[in-house]
């Protein structure tokens, strides 16, 4: 990729389909031929009703009006003699007329003769013949199931699990992984449905405050409550191929701890959650705010991870559910809306986020597994047979080896105990926990051979010999399913077990003066850069009278995607945070000091709250943390007028919580003058507009804005009324020259000439306000008129000129600067079409200098509109900057 | 239950065809074949036309409209009373196709040089004898545009006047709003007409 942008290249342009053709202003233009110049003159007919007329004159030719508006349409042309609207008409009839000469020949085909008969067929061939009853369907289906996967062709799932895997640490589930015997063809206890509840472990299923039991239907079309922390097995019986005739296959998810979903149509559509799904093939799985996942057949991990974290379209906390999909041997695709699906290949793991690029990369379970396989299968001889013995250290087919060592010096540790636990089915399928523990070498080794290899282990402490020196650290679980027989002895190579490695986080909590400050809160903060969350580790200590405090307990590693850091609040001091460091990727050690400088608190007014409300909860940035943290939450007391009183640090920002978004605040002292602070300032250097305003009534709701987010504070009126003019009819052209209606969604401002701006509302997809209000505006006294699309696309016109008796003006709708995206750049990116891509744009120079915003690519339009002018440094999604010019009025084009 | 009725020789065809396609429906979910089967022919073009506009491929287009019925007939019982029947088959049936294009992996360079025996765009073409070259070069210049244009924009463009759907249709079939369809018809307008002026032009 060159990075070369080639900018308002007309020969490109004309291509597109958004280049400007201001010409055909009404929409109405022919399709082959070029309006006649002397129509246009007339253009736009000043009359309101001709205007109204011509916007509707589409759907008038395409017969997509009720009768009352047909016949409106035609008295203003025929009866009241309209010749300019007659002529328009007339071109949008010819348009239409020569669009479906052109399509004349297409082969609009019917199905084939058999088509009827093909489709009965199917559907009788679903058993639905007279007399069956679904659960002799039910039970025909599941017979070939089991018949289709006991058989040669595909893959039993007995067979699957001796295959062995060893699975990570699925996230979220810390507690022991269970290897469940097969069960499902058991019958036993079976009703009629799609999905069943298989065996449950430690965990409870629960479906309209009713608790299921393993064979119990789950009811479609219900949400579905995993509770406790133990395991949980959905079975699904889903018809992968459509044609009823089967093969209908039967799927398993395991749920681990608590988690939440809807059965539909037979499959699962994910809240929240962490689930193993092991698939014949054929599955979708829906995730709440991510579309549907098609998975082949393989094993996949699904962690569906609601979450506070910051928006970047809404520019503040938002909640979205994070996805994470990890397979180690299948192929999942992931689509939601229109977009083309994004697949996931064998031993890759993907994160997605709303409105970000997905992340790919290779799966630590794949990888782990890849790994074992070094330990061969003992084969078909028998050595790879269960072990007879109880203990695992005493048979020879499956092993795991490990190693302990100083995580401070990577010295072995020598005889510490490992305990390992694990559980096996007797001969009358009763499970029984069993549990093992030696010590370590002297190269601080250990090994537990003639593990069963259909049995999961846990590793569940590493104590170090006493008087060793060494500190004990609690060990997180580690569960190993299904270990591998190993003929070699070789077994399956863990990762060091790290001893010794809390270095306690020790620093000084000052004020910007320098000076120690005492009984300061000081916490520790694991980071998860993956799924963008916060947790407390290692509990809260104060500062003593010196301020020097010391955090213990922390955890003994952290993931590649994790960070530490240190978090320090004093109630007269606005919370600090310091950044941890980490010394190697298995363990943790914070590098050099953890001194933590708090910052001063000062009264601050908050503008824009609800007035309505005298209490409310709003977060409060702190610098360091992203915004999902939501450390700092303070209840404040409003004054009835949409307005607080709080104590904050200069520069912080802070949002309040709206349902499930949340929306960030403005400070008063940003305001100029105790006026309402807006940027639209900024928006009127994004582009200019074209409106056309024509006749109706006054709006009284006045919201203020910031940014592109609007912010209802107060109802005022600006005592104008009496020498405004009303607006009809607003067009708004959003693509840079094209005439469309203004989307419906789009705002309406007034600036008036003190700088003050009103909210006006929202149109409908006629142009009007979205609640059926007309709107009105004051003439004669300067001010302006702004439009937001509700992609960002922002017009303006100057109301100077616009008297109470001449109410229409029209000007021309260039957008500033627009960008514009090569759809193979995309498929290059992203493996899609175009879609929801954020592209970051830091300008360098221009009016915006030294800010940086986002765009979002998206939806029928594959514009990044609303750029101001400047040098942009852009980042794409897979991180490559490019460096663009954009000049008012040109479309530039990211290319190649 | 699911226990259907078959067309007996003593039933009235002609009363079917005079039920509305909720009545239709409603009867199926009383286990009536015969009602079903009524639905089928009565859908079954507009269902088949759908697939064949967004697969483009008769075998694709035909499995694809007859999953869409046997999805219908399998989901059956979650219809309900007072609901249209029309808007939710024509999701039904964009959902099938769309889950075909996933399964198929169309990109839009294949799409552009689809062969004719699978019914590409070479399937518009009128095979009868224009009558004038001028006016069939410029169909053929409207068809290749057309085929050249995204599926955002081709799609509710050729439902709308290839297969005559109404926006309400061409909205459930493709899940979008009947706004966005008027926007997305409007844009496919201008941009053909947009690059029809400079191929005549030239």
């Amino acid at each position: 990729m060159s990075g070369a942008w080639d900018r308002n290249d007309r020969d490109e342009r004309a291509d597109e389909p958004f280049v400007d053709r201001r010409a055909d202003v009404d929409g109405d233009a022919g399709l082959f031929q070029p309006p006649d110049p002397r129509d246009l003159e007339r253009d736009p007919p000043a009359d309101p009703e001709c205007r109204r007329v011509r916007g509707m004159l589409r759907d008038y030719v395409d017969d997509e009006l009720p009768g009352g508006l047909r016949t409106e349409i035609e008295a203003h042309v025929h009866d009241d003699g309209c010749r300019a609207c007659r002529l328009a008409l007339g071109r949008a009839e010819l348009e239409v007329v020569r669009l479906r000469d052109a399509l004349s020949g297409a082969n609009v085909a019917e199905p084939g003769p058999d088509f009827t008969s093909g489709v009965l067929a199917r559907v009788t061939g679903m058993a639905l013949s007279a007399g069956e009853t679904p659960r002799d369907l039910t039970d025909r289906v599941m017979d070939r199931v089991r018949l289709e996967w006991r058989g040669g062709g595909q893959r039993s799932w007995s067979v699957a699990r001796r295959r062995g895997v060893v699975a990570g640490v699925i996230a979220g589930a810390a507690a022991l992984a269970i290897v469940w015997m097969s069960l499902w063809g058991s019958g036993a206890g079976r009703t009629d449905g799609r999905v069943r509840v298989g065996p449950l472990d430690g965990s409870r299923v629960v479906v309209a405050g009713r608790e299921l039991r393993p064979g119990d239907a789950v009811p479609d079309g219900q949400a579905l409550e995993v509770l406790g922390d133990g395991v949980a097995e959905l079975l699904l019986a889903v018809g992968a191929t459509n044609d009823g005739a089967g093969p209908f296959r039967e799927h398993v998810a395991r749920v681990f701890g608590s988690a939440s979903a809807v059965v539909e149509g037979g499959s699962l559509r994910v809240g929240s959650g962490s689930f193993e799904i092991l698939t014949a093939g054929g599955l979708e799985v829906g995730v709440s705010g991510h579309g549907d996942v098609a998975l082949d057949r393989g094993r996949y991990w699904l962690d569906a991870l609601p979450v506070r974290r910051f928006d970047r379209e809404l520019g503040g906390l938002g909640e979205a559910t994070l996805l994470r999909l990890e397979t180690e041997d299948g192929s999942a695709s992931l689509v939601a809306g229109e977009r083309e699906p994004l697949v996931i290949g064998i031993g890759r793991v993907a994160r997605f986020e709303p409105g970000a690029a997905p992340q790919v990369g290779a799966s630590p379970i794949a990888l782990l597994r890849a790994r074992s396989r070094t330990n061969e299968l003992a084969g078909a001889d028998g050595s790879g047979q269960r072990t007879s013995g109880r203990s695992p250290s005493a048979g020879a087919s499956g092993s795991f080896v490990g190693r302990v060592l100083r995580g401070s010096s990577d010295v072995p540790v020598v005889g510490a105990t490992v305990q390992v636990r694990w559980f096996e089915r007797d001969a009358g399928g009763v499970l029984s926990e069993q549990s093992d523990k030696l010590e370590t070498d002297d190269q601080g080794r250990f090994r537990f051979g003639g593990a069963d290899v259909l049995a999961s282990f846990a590793l569940v402490s590493v104590e170090p010999p006493a008087g060793a020196g060494v500190a004990a650290l609690p060990t997180t679980p580690v569960s190993l399913v299904e270990v591998y027989g190993s003929a070699t002895g070789g077994g399956l190579e863990l990762r060091p077990i790290l001893l010794d490695v809390d270095h306690p986080v020790e620093g000084v909590v000052r004020t910007p003066d320098g000076a120690a400050l005492a009984r300061a809160e000081v916490q520790a903060l694991l980071v998860d850069e993956l799924f963008g969350v916060v947790e407390p580790v290692g509990g809260t200590v104060w500062t003593g009278t010196d301020g020097r405090y010391r955090v213990e307990g922390l955890p003994d590693r952290l993931d590649a995607h994790q960070r530490l850091v240190v978090l320090a609040a004093h109630d007269d001091w606005a919370p600090g945070v310091r950044l941890g460091a980490i010394g190697r990727a298995d363990a943790l050690t914070i590098a050099g000091s953890a001194d933590v400088v708090v910052r001063g608190l000062e009264p601050r007014t908050l503008v824009g709250l609800e007035a309505d409300r005298t209490r409310l909860p709003v977060f409060f940035e702190i610098p360091g943390l992203p915004p999902s943290a939501l450390v700092d939450r303070r209840i404040v007391q409003t004054d009835g007028a949409g307005r607080a009183t709080v104590r904050a640090a200069a520069g912080v920002r802070a949002w309040v919580a709206e349902g499930a978004r949340a929306r960030q605040l403005a400070f008063a002292p940003e305001a100029p003058d105790g006026a309402v602070w807006s940027p639209i300032d900024e928006w009127a250097e994004v582009g200019r507009g074209s409106l056309e305003l024509g006749h109706r009534a006054v709006p009284r709701t006045v919201r203020w804005t910031r940014g592109h987010r609007f912010e209802r504070i107060a109802l005022a009126g600006t005592g104008d009324e009496d020498a405004s003019s009303p607006i009809d009819v607003v067009l708004l052209a959003g693509d840079g020259g094209t005439s469309l209606p203004a989307p419906p969604g789009t705002h309406l401002f007034l600036r008036d000439a003190r700088g003050a701006v009103r909210y006006l509302g929202a149109l409908d997809a006629l142009g009007r306000l979205a609640d059926g209000r007309a709107v009105r505006v004051p003439v004669g006294q300067g001010g302006e008129l702004v439009a937001v699309s509700p992609e960002g696309a922002v017009g303006s016109v100057d109301l100077a000129g616009v008297d109470a008796a001449s109410a229409s003006v029209r000007v021309d709708l260039v957008a500033a600067g627009a960008a514009r995206v090569d759809e193979p750049l995309y498929e290059g990116l992203r493996g899609g079409a175009v879609g929801d891509v954020v592209l970051e744009f830091r300008c360098t120079d221009g009016p915006m200098a030294g800010r940086s915003f986002w765009r979002c690519v998206g939806g029928p339009s594959d514009l990044v509109e609303s750029i101001p002018a400047g040098v942009y440094d852009v980042t794409l999604p897979d991180g490559e900057r490019l460096s663009v010019t954009v000049e008012p009025g040109a479309i530039v084009r990211l290319g190649r | 239950l699911c226990v259907l009725r078959l067309r007996s020789l003593g039933d009235d065809p002609g009363a079917m065809t005079t039920r509305s396609d909720e009545e239709l429906m409603e009867l199926v979910q009383g286990g009536d074949i015969a009602a079903f089967e009524d639905l089928v022919d009565r859908f079954k073009s507009v269902v088949y036309s759908l697939a064949m506009s967004m697969l483009r491929s008769r075998e694709d287009a035909e499995e694809a409209a007859q999953d869409t019925f046997v999805k219908l007939f399998r989901a059956r019982d979650q219809f309900e009373r007072g609901r249209s029947l029309e808007p939710w088959l024509l999701r039904i049936a964009g959902n099938t196709c769309r889950d075909a294009l996933r399964r198929r992996k169309v990109d839009r360079a294949s799409v552009a040089s689809l062969d004719p025996e699978n019914g590409g765009m070479e399937q518009l073409v009128d095979q009868r004898e224009a009558d004038e070259s001028g006016k069939r070069a410029t169909r053929d210049c409207v068809r290749r545009e057309l085929e050249s244009l995204s599926d955002s924009f081709r799609l509710p463009l050729v439902l709308k006047y290839v297969n005559g759907f109404t926006n309400r249709q061409i909205a459930d079939s493709l899940g979008i709003s009947v706004s966005n369809v008027k926007v997305r018809v409007a844009r496919a307008k201008d941009v053909l007409q947009s690059r029809l002026e400079r191929v005549l032009e030239s």
